[in-house]
């Protein structure tokens, strides 16, 4: 293999696939990156048996061939490099790099024993921006579960029962909180015959590392993303990178059924004032509850925010607020709080509530029809 | 071949290929794969992901193919599916509630095999087979073959004592294993009582003691080593008084091993001791000339090294407490002289053996160790062993402390009496007679002096 590319397109490609990249112990080779020239570009490849990564960058191609190269090493060297071309040559198992003034080799291992990463050739069943996609992720992530107790519940679910009215759905859930997103696909290309891979669910469970992966691939350009499946494997084609992976099998919850309809009182509060209150109550909140409490009062026109520690102290603030219906106080986990503040991504949000014990709605205030699109429910401690 | 199960296939055909591939390759690309369906030439085999699929379709079918055709002949096309081992939940839950219709409900199957063998405490080492017999633990090995052909229904609680390295645990775990091997749906929990404790103050910590309550009290064989440790510790005790309860009502088998018999454990609560005494008490004690020789043949067909009679009576004279330390000794000579290639006469064997034979054994006890000793062991405070007073729970431990500062260091009646509060010489003499008289008709003193022996010297 011999070729030349610029450093630039180097490190952000390897920015990329470094992330997949874990210590392995079993196959020490996963700790390396694959280096395969591929019609005319140079592919970058990486894997954790998990998901997968190929990234193409241009560069002028003088030799075919492959190698691997140890992931960490290559990629902090690249970085420290000037933004120059870089000339590659492989020689035998070892890669010679110059650039700039520094002169280079480094010792690879044999591309033969690089697992592959499986190819999918089907139709895409969704092409739609980037852009929204990222923005969704970004909404649902924190609340994926970490724990490994239920495993179908640490992957952001994509549901595509409704495409007919346009619409993708991802949730997110750790049984404590649940954000849900809908994405409208006007303008987005649907192959609804490759919906019956998914088989009677019309859905799939995407696994959290991935689905943060994803989010941290896309960028902010106008770029289409490919989404395509096979059995057990789902593939996020954005042109010059693709991300596979596998999906995670199991029922997921039939979270609709918990979101209440109806509800008692309604605040509308500044989303930054709000954040900014809760965070100082956080201070004085119980260590192991992080328990704040919200109380919101039609008269008064604010919501109380309180917390108190016995050893620590206590704290109380008031917000501005437009309050609707009866009085309430719930009691919340400050944390899950302020991720939903954080993911309604929007100024004024709606605190819907009906008592002490039931789920609170967080939406986007005001009637604008786009901002319809996203919810995050939490549930109360109870006293 | 005819008669062949999918298994026992895939297994010689994974025997083949882990001949030519790394042992990390194959341990990644090839665990979790099975057979799913075979007809006359073709073979399906399930992978747990896409991506040892790819590899096993691209780099290993040459292999796979091959080693199929070389056990089965036929064998023309294999192709792979991604499938994960665990079977389908529906079947499994139907075949679980067909066989085990008294399995409580709501547990999940998964946990279930995982349940087994509990933790992989029980170490398979431990069986019957290998455990040598004599008159020193015959009743004890009886009792715990009986309870592991009928657990719960004989010997409930049975409690085994007996000093260090005498086979309890080896006692202990092989009831474990009979029992699984018998039938390895039953669920067995082996734990030291210190792990019950930290189990316990865990749980009471993470505020989980529903949890740790549950997890005790739905098994099916409770064995706790050293249960003696327990002594003391209040909260545990109670704790574990009511898993005691609760298994011993549904005939659930408890096993328990501890260094001293159950009325010798100080600080124990009554309500326990009296369970304890409740079923079937056996001790294992130091085995006799010719159980030692025995253990030495046995350990030494184990390891398959020959070692001439006179050198193995020299090891069991040598070694007369501890049966482990008598196969540690066994070890070393047959690994130095195997190391060496000397030949394990008498002579190399004393000089192996020189270092562990001539250790200071008794180091220099003074009488206030043995009153210290005592005073541990029967928890009375040295105050009131040197004081005047003739409680009977204090009594027992004086006349003991004047017996082992007669024969242990052999000081003089007068001065032992000098040093437990100024007593008469006669009382001494009469303590010490009394004791020796005892300890010809009363088997459990001597375990007792023996364990207080022990505190001693170490």
């Amino acid at each position: 293999m011999e070729l030349t590319c610029t450093q630039e397109n180097l490190n952000k490609a390897l920015n990329i696939i470094g992330r997949v990249v874990n210590k392995n112990t079993t196959l020490p080779i996963l700790d390396n990156v694959l280096m395969e020239t591929e019609k005319g570009r140079l592919k970058l490849s990486s894997t954790n048996l998990e998901m997968g990564i190929n990234c193409w960058i241009g560069g002028k191609i003088i030799k075919e061939g492959k190698i691997t190269i140890p992931t960490r090493l290559f990629s902090s060297f690249i970085g420290g490099l000037p933004n120059q071309n870089i000339e590659i040559r492989q020689v035998g198992e070892s890669l010679k790099l110059s650039c700039g003034n520094y002169r280079t080799e480094i010792k690879g291992l044999s591309a033969e024993d690089f697992p592959l990463i499986p190819k999918i050739k089907a139709d895409p069943i969704v092409e739609i921006k980037s852009l929204l996609i990222k923005e969704a992720l970004i909404q649902v992530l924190p609340s994926v579960s970490l724990s490994e107790s239920r495993p179908e519940i640490t992957g952001v679910f994509m549901d595509f029962s409704q495409l007919d009215k346009n619409k993708l759905v991802l949730a997110a859930t750790d049984s404590y909180r649940l954000a849900e997103r809908s994405i409208d696909l006007n303008g987005a290309k649907i192959n609804k015959e490759g919906l019956n891979l998914l088989g009677e669910k019309k859905s799939l469970i995407v696994p959290r590392n991935t689905a943060q992966e994803l989010s941290r691939i896309l960028d902010n350009s106008d770029g289409e993303l490919k989404i395509i499946l096979s059995e057990n494997q789902i593939l996020f084609d954005c042109g010059s990178v693709n991300l596979i992976s596998r999906l995670i099998e199991g029922q997921y919850p039939d979270y609709q059924q918990i979101i209440p309809t109806i509800f008692k009182s309604e605040a509308v509060v500044d989303n930054g004032e709000f954040q900014k209150a809760i965070k100082i109550s956080s201070l004085f909140s119980d260590l192991k509850t992080n328990s704040v409490s919200l109380k919101a009062d039609e008269k008064s026109k604010t919501v109380e925010i309180k917390a108190e520690t016995g050893e620590v102290g206590k704290n109380s603030s008031k917000v501005a607020a437009q309050i609707k219906g009866e009085k309430v106080e719930i009691v919340f986990n400050h944390r899950y709080l302020v991720d939903g503040l954080n993911s309604v991504n929007a100024e004024e949000v709606a605190l819907k509530m009906n008592d002490s014990s039931s789920p609170v709605v967080l939406s986007a205030a005001g009637g604008k029809e786009g901002k319809k699109d996203f919810l995050y429910l939490i549930m109360p401690i109870r006293g | 071949m005819p008669n062949i199960t999918d298994e026992q296939l895939w297994q010689a055909v994974l025997g083949e290929v882990e001949l030519s591939v790394s042992k990390a390759n194959f341990t990644t690309w090839l665990k979790n794969t099975f057979i799913v369906s075979k007809d006359d030439n073709e073979v399906v085999v399930a992978v747990p992901n896409a991506f040892a699929k790819e590899w096993l379709e691209n780099k290993y079918h040459k292999f796979i193919l091959e080693a199929l055709q070389n056990i089965s002949g036929k064998i023309e096309k294999v192709s792979y599916v991604i499938k994960t081992a665990s079977p389908d939940p529906k079947k499994f839950n139907k075949i679980n509630s067909q066989k085990e219709g008294s399995r409580v409900d709501g547990v999940t199957p998964f946990s279930q095999s995982a349940d087994n063998g509990f933790d992989g405490i029980l170490n398979p080492n431990y069986i019957f087979e290998n455990f040598v017999i004599g008159s020193n633990n015959e009743l004890a090995h009886a009792a715990c073959v009986a309870v592991s052909k009928n657990p719960g229904k004989v010997y409930n609680p049975l409690f085994i004592y007996g000093g260090v390295g005498l086979g309890k645990t080896h006692l202990l775990q092989s009831i474990g294993n009979e029992i699984l091997k018998n039938d390895p749906r039953k669920k067995i929990k082996y734990a030291s009582s210190e792990k019950f404790t930290n189990e316990l103050v865990s749980a009471i910590k993470n505020r989980g003691t529903k949890a740790f309550k549950d997890v005790y009290r739905e098994i099916d064989i409770l064995i706790i080593d050293d249960i003696q440790f327990i002594a003391g510790k209040e909260k545990t005790q109670e704790e574990f008084f009511h898993t005691f309860n609760t298994l011993y009502e549904n005939e659930k088998q408890i096993i328990l091993s501890s260094d001293r018999p159950p009325n010798a454990i100080p600080a124990l609560e009554e309500r326990l001791r009296s369970r304890f005494e409740g079923g079937m008490i056996a001790d294992v004690s130091a085995p006799d000339m010719e159980t030692r020789l025995a253990i030495l043949k046995v350990k030494m067909t184990e390891k398959n090294f020959e070692v001439p009679d006179e050198s193995l009576k020299y090891i069991a004279s040598c070694f007369q407490k501890n049966v482990r330390e008598l196969q540690g000794a066994m070890s070393k000579v047959a690994a130095t002289c195997q190391f060496h290639g000397l030949e394990p006469n008498l002579d190399n064997t004393k000089k192996i053996l020189a270092d562990l034979v001539i250790r200071p054994l008794k180091k220099a006890i003074t009488p206030k160790d043995i009153i210290s000793a005592i005073s541990g062991f029967y928890d009375v405070s040295t105050q009131n062993i040197i004081k005047k007073g003739r409680k009977k729970e204090i009594v027992k431990p004086r006349q003991m402390a004047m017996y082992l500062m007669r024969t242990e260091i052999k000081s003089s009646y007068p001065n032992i009496g000098e040093r437990l509060g100024g007593r008469d010489h006669t009382t001494v003499m009469h303590a010490v007679e009394k004791i020796k008289n005892d300890l010809e008709n009363n088997k459990a003193l001597e375990q007792e002096i023996n364990l207080i022996k022990e505190k001693l010297y170490t």
